[in-house]
């Protein structure tokens, strides 16, 4: 056991931050710094630079375009290009469909896809719930049928939640092929153009303002046949093993850490009562408190990594996966609730501009103070809500 | 970085495992606990006899030069089987008090833990103390005669290798006291969760300084920072077998015309702490290497982190343990509840939650 990083991985670190340094656009960082969410323009500028750099994919196999990092060296990467405040590669690419491919694909398909994905030519969006499947996500009915006589197949279906599918090329679908046996087993897996006829996007605008997020309708959209990945009716263990990638990828802890040390740079400045914020002792209680169960998280989140790289099955989700979900979403929550307390009162302002530059008042942060709290509370739904995670714990770790 | 066991600590943890297995199951414990001094001489043998009690000692000590790795794995597996005995003193307290002595004084009382025939504690604590290492009454003469009294003494009266925390005309200092030495009253009683312990007054008694190493105040902070880490080993073990009782039980017990486990709502209470349980496994790992850290303000918070996760998750795991046993919990008869108490004795060892968030709040926090 050794938790220290020895001094090749220390002049890792420093190659990755000064790259970052070097590279990433100001106006990127500091539209981030302020809290908002990274446009499409800077996530695909920023993804194409990484990729050019060979590190856009870090879990992929060097066979596949991956750098052939250690575990130590992909943490390393995360928590830096967090912490920098720089866009995380593209999320649905490289963590959800990319390693779906490499795992259950024919060489073919990953030659097809496989570059352009890493390359973020193609964005792919996500569609698994549906109006009627959330966290039943087997229940799920948006159907493929195989057309024999034009050797493809025809979707008809919604899919709903769909983040990003405004800016996608592709969405992965989970599809019904068969209403027999278990509704698990008639699940199967295709990749969509999203400008096939028959594809239709609806926004959704969530609480705080934004569109991140959307319905998309399928109308005898035809899908060609090797456009299915792997088996019919296999889809259910792909997405398994896709929803087990996505929990590893939810503790964001660089990124939370770095929230962090931002409060308190906020709370010394801040003069509250008559003092910093910082010297008051229920805010350096709560600071403490995020900071040590934070600790905890990127501890855990390590080791499962750790123990993924030291042989365990990859095939298969491991059930660690959920404790960091839950305990990643709650952090990446926490940090948007002392957001919105450090604030206090000047975090009321709705500031979407319609009456005008005046309701711009405060620092930039504080206008992205209530909105992210409402956005986050997302953190606990998606990806298998706390609920769901806690019910693969039960099954899964305990036996229950 | 990685968070492996190598083949020799795995095979250390199989060892100790299978010997507790065979030797310390839940009525084994309450045999020795009725013993006189409440705890079987033959079982501290056992455990000499594994080359446990080596482990944490250097060569030039005369022990096997592990790292506090290898005592956290001692910890998980004596928390597990809810052993009683000063496994900690012997193993995280006694190697770091004897920083302060010369290398004779820590080759010789090596040998005498390492063999299995010193049953070590350490007085310190003292009535009326309000802060950990400061505030010692206890007085020492030039010549090493002690004077003062000491509370919460870990089998105080039955150890025969007394470390203790005294003032001396040039400062803190740390001396050695022979069991049964001249002047010294033993009050011993059992403590809450079935160990025994006394407070200790001493009158002109004699005494060895430990001099010839690390500062006295260096080496009660090193001992204080291992045996946190060993409370967090300790906890973890008892966190994991609570967890496993309660999921036996509840699988076993019915209601309603079913197995009470098959309620989500109790699912999801013990799924809850399985997520707790897993950060303090995370936190008895990065505690375990950061107490050997050379920068010992690092250390300290360290060691504070890992003290505050645990006690919050000590409650959430031992409260439920018990609600989910239901009136069986509360009884003295089912093992749940000595579990509840020794994790909950755990949370007040060596500073509690309130103690490591000042200190963490007064230093700012963690390095970022």
């Amino acid at each position: 056991m050794e938790l220290t990083f020895t001094p090749e991985e220390e002049a890792f670190r420093k190659e990755v931050r000064d790259f970052i340094d070097a590279n990433l656009p100001d106006e990127t960082r500091d539209y981030l710094k302020r809290g908002n969410p990274p446009t499409k323009e800077m996530t695909v500028q920023w993804h194409k630079t990484l990729h050019a750099k060979g590190w856009a994919t870090p879990r992929w196999p060097a066979e596949w375009g991956g750098p052939g990092w250690s575990v130590t060296q992909m943490y390393i990467f995360q928590q830096e290009n967090q912490k920098a405040g720089a866009p995380d590669p593209q999320g649905f690419n490289v963590g959800m469909i990319g390693p779906v491919l490499i795992q259950f694909a024919s060489d073919e398909m990953k030659k097809e896809f496989l570059p352009k994905i890493a390359s973020l030519d193609y964005w792919f969006c996500q569609g698994f719930s549906e109006p009627g499947a959330g966290s039943d996500l087997a229940s799920l009915k948006c159907k493929a049928e195989w057309d024999e006589a034009g050797q493809q197949w025809i979707v008809n279906g919604q899919k709903t939640w769909t983040t990003y599918a405004q800016h996608a090329d592709w969405i992965f679908l989970l599809v019904r092929t068969s209403t027999e046996g278990k509704k698990q087993e008639g699940i199967s897996f295709l990749l969509v153009d999203m400008t096939s006829p028959g594809v239709e996007v609806h926004p959704i605008q969530t609480m705080d303002g934004a569109h991140e997020i959307n319905s998309v309708f399928f109308t005898d959209v035809k899908v060609p046949a090797k456009n299915l990945i792997g088996e019919v009716n296999k889809g259910w263990t792909y997405a398994k093993f896709l929803l087990g990638n996505e929990r590893l990828g939810a503790p964001r802890v660089g990124a939370s850490q770095a929230k962090l040390e931002e409060l308190k740079e906020i709370a010394k400045t801040r003069i509250v009562r008559g003092k910093p914020l910082w010297d008051h002792p229920r805010f350096r209680d709560k600071f403490v408190e995020a900071q040590v169960e934070l600790k905890a998280l990127e501890m855990t989140t390590m080791r499962v990594l750790s123990s993924m790289e030291a042989g365990a099955d990859q095939s298969k989700p491991d059930p660690a996966t959920s404790v960091i979900k839950i305990k990643g979403a709650q952090m990446v929550q926490r940090m948007t609730e002392l957001f919105v307390e450090v604030a206090g009162e000047q975090a009321m302002p709705w500031t979407d501009g319609e009456l005008g530059d005046n309701a711009r008042i405060g620092d930039p942060w504080v206008e992205r103070a209530a909105p992210n709290y409402f956005n986050f509370r997302k953190s606990s739904i998606y990806g298998g809500s706390d609920q769901v995670q806690k019910g693969i714990i039960s099954k899964a770790i305990l036996g229950l | 970085m990685n968070f492996e066991l190598n083949d020799e600590q795995r095979m250390l943890s199989d060892s100790l495992t299978r010997f507790l297995g065979d030797k310390y199951d839940f009525e084994a414990r309450r045999r020795y606990m009725a013993k006189d001094g409440g705890y079987d001489p033959a079982i501290w043998r056992g455990y000499a006899d594994l080359g446990i009690f080596a482990l944490p000692f250097s060569e030039d000590e005369g022990g096997l030069g592990g790292s506090s790795v290898e005592t956290m794995i001692v910890g998980q597996a004596m928390g597990y089987a809810l052993t009683n005995e000063p496994w900690a003193e012997a193993m995280a307290i006694a190697p770091s008090l004897l920083q302060a002595g010369s290398a004779d004084q820590r080759a010789s009382v090596a040998e005498g833990i390492i063999g299995g025939d010193t049953l070590p504690t350490w007085a310190h604590l003292e009535p009326g103390m309000i802060d950990r290492g400061e505030d010692i009454a206890t007085t020492a003469t030039a010549d090493g005669a002690l004077s003062g009294t000491k509370t919460v003494v870990s089998f105080g009266a039955e150890a025969n290798l007394i470390f203790v925390t005294a003032k001396g005309p040039e400062g803190l200092g740390l001396y050695m006291v022979k069991g049964g030495a001249k002047g010294v009253e033993a009050r011993a009683y059992k403590t809450q969760d079935g160990k025994r312990a006394a407070e200790l007054s001493f009158d002109g008694t004699p005494s060895e300084k430990l001099t010839g190493g690390i500062a006295a105040a260096e080496a009660i902070a090193l001992a204080e920072a291992r045996a946190l880490s060993a409370v967090m080993a300790e906890s973890l073990g008892c966190m994991e077998k609570a967890i496993e009782e309660t999921v036996e039980y509840i699988k076993g017990r019915e209601q309603f015309g079913r197995a009470i486990g098959s309620f989500q709502a109790l699912q999801h209470i013990a799924a809850g702490a399985v997520v707790e349980k897993e950060q303090v496994k995370s936190m008895a790992m990065y505690a375990s290497v950061m107490c050997d850290d050379t920068d010992a303000q690092a250390r300290d918070l360290a060691l504070s982190a890992a003290k505050v996760k645990m006690c919050d998750a000590s409650r959430e795991v031992g409260q439920m343990s018990i609600q989910l046993h239901g009136g069986v919990g509360m009884t003295m008869e089912y093992a749940i509840g000595h579990y509840f108490k020794r994790l909950t004795m755990l949370e007040i060892a060596h500073g509690d939650r309130d103690f490591h968030m000042d200190r963490l709040c007064e230093a700012g926090g963690l390095a970022a």
